[in-house]
């Protein structure tokens, strides 16, 4: 499904001193991840995990230089951040963007048309679209008077959160990046993701969860888990290689690798 | 409360006097007859035994200036200024023909900055304070330097630091170069009467990729009647050099109103990078009837004239009775910019309008501005600033707040923000509130112990923190004592 | 008692007031001078509650100069709604004053459209007064005229009454406008809200001044203040001159002003969700302006002026 090979990528930093005007964050980073499959990176603050994130969308901010990341065989890295998007990449972000004056029916309509057209499909007109809406606010137990506020905007973290969650479940992507969601939520809220999340399971859809802590996988079981340390993958093996490095800290596993 | 350190408390509770710089010196003096004329002019200049340019450049500026009207535009309250009614040049005698060595300098001068703090013998300074860096200082004692410290050690290091007289006569080619260059005798009546009637001031230059080894400063008394004080400060950083710069001011207590009216330019070359402090604490008049005190009327501006330059203004103003002060930037090289920080204290019948202009024409360009604004009494305090984006000034940024506080009911504080811009990729961001001081943090400061005065000026210390902590160390502790000082008798 | 501009006594940007607007440059130059003001008057009695708006056209020809004199009041415990639109042909000079009298208790709603030839002038100068418990609610759409200047006096001189003045300027082509806002809390307790937002295309320059003076009794005066600008073109220029004067010291007053591009954050979160680039700005962009209009409280009325938004939009947003 998804390959990442050998992945550089670069943060444009404010400070312009001194000449230097960009930090190399991922230093050949690289993964594979098959269909259906739920893998987890955990890594220390700085090791390069949101920068992953943001890459694989598409941010601006971020400069690739060198490396592949290829979905069902299409290169990402050529794409503008909406064409990742229609190719089937959905990304739960860790601070999802409050939007003011723009209401959450009217967002969700004219995202999931856009994505329907860039793959050639019949855009859903108004009355279909308050079905669909209708019927996964209630599977993930969403109340509907959240599609009259503006996107995120007074939201609580848990909203923020479950509202991701919502938007994926509409757009029906083929690979879903999760940002530390687990960031900022109770051990609740974390549950009715973590649902929402295990419901979207499907043979024929691939998770990564970027994840500071144990605690989420907990909820949401992943098949493989990888350690991310200085920008590159040091360490991969089964959901038991997230209870180790619980126990023994990430300072043992970055030693080993250095 | 966890921000307010003890150490703050300690000095508050330690404050007695009021105006505690307020005593007159008792030495001889020359003056120039007194009011303004080219007879004057020319008085000056030869005092100064200057070339012949330097006078032709005074004599210019003073023809312009009887043609210009007074700026008004500020919200001052100002009685018309008789500018025959002060003397444009003193000097206490021994020192008319220009700094000598320290030890011919009188005892009673040498007495008179060591009771405000600044010992003047290098030697003293080094046995005396161990544990704190030393500042080189040049002391201006109404129109003349008494003495400029720690020449021999900089120059060592290739940095220039001496009386703008002096830098006239040694140091010509810079000063033809830079001066007026960042401000024209044109650009206000008070710079002209500057440019016209200037006695002394500072002159700074820091070679090519150096960082100068200790803060500079400037520290400048005001001490005869009636006698205004005209400085001029002229700093300019070459390629990648780097300098911190302070100046401090101070005059006795006297019933009449006199002139201070100084221009400070800054150049910044290529990466280099100027931080420019002040704390200005002029007499500001008699508290109740508001007689008396310094007009404060001063131009100062820098320019970053070159790539990733950087130029950045702090002031903590609590003195004179009427402050106009703009410190300001000219960000001309790409990447460059320019910082203003701010606290202004007016108490009693102290009026003051103030702030900064930031001028993005490179690209890239970055400024930030800070201000805090306290009013007490009966006086008015203006935030007035300028952010300019010009056309060409691709993706410049400007971050503004300016931030008011006021305490009592008989007092006004005011925000004028001019925001222009002309380009689309640039941004602009400016914030302002008015508000006053929390009775809760009063309540509660008081509940441990604090009488009214001391929990407010602990909270007022608070409130400019922001400013506070980017003066130099030396300074911040003499600032932080100075707002309690200015406050006091602002409730009762 | 507002005065209408003189054509002989001319502001002239020299005047710190007009430091951004130079009107005797722009007016037409063959105008045919109107002999008398036209007065318009609405009065509500005490009471007197309107249930359908009241709406009032200003309208002129090629080189005229008209001189409208508006005259509402509101009586005590009444309520109405004014749509005020502006239109016209040519070039004219619409000299205008509005002369508002707001009674305690009483609510006036206050909808202005102006939609001028691309050749107008107008000078709007406004006066408002509000009682005790008085309100007004006021929005203006300004995209029409060469030059306009809708310069608002209020004063708030009763306890407990709230002024709001929203207003969303869309500028293109040489379109210069000024918005100048003068509110003086006279009284305590009063609470004044200003709320604009400016989108410039083309070679369009827009003002915003508004300040907020609090007299020393007005103590507990809450007074907001927020001007937004977004450059769409690199010839367009913004000016903002935002001011608090204030002389008491129980208040919460604030002022914001930005003046910029689209904040990338929401536009990339909106292409990750799928659209594109164009499409996501529009959407914001959008936004910015339902944000504003959302205040006025009639849902028919605020439909009207979506409709004449986004199509300016849609014009603006293409290239």
């Amino acid at each position: 499904m998804i390959t990442i090979k050998d992945l550089k990528a670069n943060v444009e930093t404010d400070d312009a001193k001194d000449g230097e005007t960009s930090i190399e964050i991922l230093k050949g980073l690289s993964l594979d991840i098959p269909e259906g499959e739920v893998h987890a990176i955990m890594g220390p603050n700085g090791s390069g995990k949101s920068t992953l994130s943001y890459v694989l969308a598409g941010r601006e901010d971020y400069e690739v230089t060198g490396g592949s990341v290829k979905l069902d065989g299409e290169d990402l890295l050529e794409l503008d951040p909406e064409e990742r998007a229609a190719a089937g990449l959905f990304l739960a972000f860790q601070y999802p963007v409050e939007i003011p004056g723009v209401n959450m029916s009217t967002f969700l309509k004219t995202s999931i048309n856009a994505i329907r057209k860039q793959r050639g499909e019949d855009e859903l007109d108004a009355l279909a679209l308050l079905k669909l809406m209708k019927a996964k606010c209630a599977e993930l137990g969403i109340k509907d008077d959240m599609m009259k506020r503006a996107v995120n905007v007074g939201f609580s973290g848990g909203e923020k959160k479950r509202n991701e969650v919502l938007q994926m479940a509409m757009l029906e992507p083929k690979f879903c990046v999760l940002d530390e969601t687990d960031s900022g939520l109770d051990i609740d809220a974390l549950k009715v993701v973590a649902d929402g999340v295990n419901a979207l399971r499907d043979p024929k859809r691939s998770f990564l969860i970027i994840t500071h802590y144990q605690r989420l996988l907990d909820y949401i079981k992943p098949d493989v888990v990888h350690i991310l340390a200085n920008g590159q993958i040091i360490k991969s093996g089964g959901p038991e290689l997230a209870l180790e490095l619980e126990k023994k800290g990430y300072a043992e596993f970055v030693g080993e690798a250095a | 409360m966890s921000e307010i350190q003890q150490e703050t408390i300690d000095q508050v509770e330690a404050l007695a006097g009021k105006y505690e710089a307020g005593f007159v010196t008792d030495i001889e003096t020359e003056k120039a007859p007194k009011g303004l004329s080219e007879d004057i002019v020319r008085f000056i200049s030869a005092k100064k035994n200057e070339p012949e340019w330097m006078l032709e450049k005074r004599l210019k500026a003073y023809r312009q200036w009887l043609e210009m009207p007074e700026p008004e535009w500020a919200k001052l309250d100002i009685e018309p200024i008789d500018y025959q009614d002060s003397y444009y040049y003193a000097a206490p005698k021994d020192l008319a023909d220009g700094p000598k060595t320290i030890d011919d300098v009188d005892p009673a001068l040498l007495e008179t900055y060591e009771k405000l703090g600044i010992p003047l013998r290098e030697q003293e300074i080094l046995a005396g304070v161990q544990e704190r860096t030393p500042v080189a200082v040049d002391a201006v004692f109404d129109s003349v330097s008494v003495a400029t410290t720690f020449k021999e050690k900089l120059r060592e290091a290739g940095v220039i630091f001496c009386s703008i007289s002096e830098a006239i006569q040694e140091h010509p080619e810079l000063v033809k170069k830079y001066m007026g260059s960042v401000v024209p005798p044109g650009d206000n009546k008070h710079a002209c009467l500057n440019s016209a009637v200037f006695t002394d001031g500072s002159f700074v230059y820091i070679p090519e990729g150096v960082r100068c080894p200790m803060e500079l400063s400037t520290y400048f008394r005001i001490n005869e009647l009636n006698t205004g004080q005209f400085e001029r400060t002229l700093i300019i950083a070459d390629k990648g050099s780097y300098v911190s710069y302070l100046e401090g001011c101070t005059a006795p207590m006297r019933d009449e109103n006199q002139l201070h009216a100084a221009i400070v330019e800054l150049i910044a070359l290529d990466d280099a990078e100027i931080k420019y402090s002040t704390v200005q604490n002029w007499y500001p008049g008699d508290f109740e009837t508001g007689k008396g005190g310094i007009y404060n009327f001063v131009t100062k501006r820098g320019i970053c004239e070159g790539r990733n330059s950087k130029i950045s203004w702090t002031q903590v103003e609590t003195g004179s009775a009427i402050t106009w002060k703009y410190p300001s930037c000219i960000l001309k090289g790409d990447n460059s910019q320019g910082e203003f920080y701010s606290v202004a204290i007016t108490n009693g019948r102290q009026q003051a309008d103030t702030g900064t202009k930031m001028i993005h024409i490179g690209k890239n360009t970055k400024s930030r501005i800070i201000s805090k604004g306290i009013s007490a009494g009966k006086s008015n305090n203006t935030y007035r600033g300028q952010v300019k984006i010009n056309a060409g000034a691709e993706g410049a940024r400007n971050f503004t707040v300016c931030d008011s506080l006021l305490i009592g009911d008989q007092c006004g504080a005011h925000t004028v923000p001019y925001i222009e811009s002309k380009n689309k990729s640039a941004s602009l961001e400016h914030e302002a509130t008015t508000s006053k001081i929390g009775e809760d943090q009063l309540f509660y400061c008081m509940q441990r112990g604090l009488s009214e005065e001391e929990a407010i000026a602990l909270i007022v210390n608070g409130f400019a923190r922001e400013v506070m902590q980017e003066l130099p160390m030396e300074f911040a502790v003499e600032a932080q004592k100075l707002v309690g000082i200015s406050l006091e008798g602002s409730v009762g | 008692m507002p005065e209408a501009l003189q054509i002989n006594n001319l502001p002239t940007p020299k005047v710190e007031e007009w430091k951004f607007t130079n009107l005797p440059r722009a007016l037409p130059a063959n105008l045919v001078l109107a002999d008398a003001p036209q007065e318009v008057v609405i009065h509500k009695t005490s009471g007197q509650i309107g249930k359908k708006p009241e709406e009032i056209v200003f309208t002129a020809g090629d080189n005229e100069h008209t001189q409208p004199h508006l005259k509402i009041t509101i009586e005590e415990n009444a309520e109405l709604t004014v749509i005020e639109r502006q239109s016209g042909e040519g070039a004219y000079w619409k000299n205008m004053i509005s002369e508002i009298t707001i009674g305690q208790n009483a609510k006036l709603h206050h909808i202005r459209i102006n939609q001028d030839s691309d050749d107008a002038v107008q000078t709007n100068l406004v006066h408002i007064t509000a009682a005790r418990d008085a309100v007004y609610n006021g929005f203006s759409l300004n995209m029409g005229g060469k030059l306009t200047r809708h310069e608002i006096h209020a004063e708030i001189q009763g306890q407990g009454a709230e002024v709001s003045f929203n207003g969303v300027n869309l500028l293109s082509g040489s379109q210069h406008g000024d918005t100048t806002i003068l509110i003086e809390h006279q009284a305590p307790n009063c609470v004044s809200n200003q709320f604009y937002r400016t989108l410039l295309n083309d070679k369009a320059h827009g003002v915003f001044q508004g300040k907020v003076h609090v007299h020393q009794i007005a103590q507990k005066t809450d007074g907001y203040q927020l001007s937004n600008a977004l450059l769409l073109s690199p010839d367009a220029e913004m000016d903002t001159k935002p001011e608090l004067e204030i002389y008491a010291d129980d208040v919460k007053c604030s002022h914001g002003a930005t003046t910029g591009q689209l904040d990338e954050e929401p536009l990339f979160y909106l292409r990750q969700r799928g659209l594109s680039e164009a499409q996501a700005r529009f959407l914001l962009v959008q936004a910015f302006v339902d944000e504003v209009v959302d205040k006025v409280e009639s849902e028919s009325i605020q439909e009207e002026i979506l409709e004449i938004t986004n199509k300016w939009l849609e014009t603006a947003l293409k290239a």
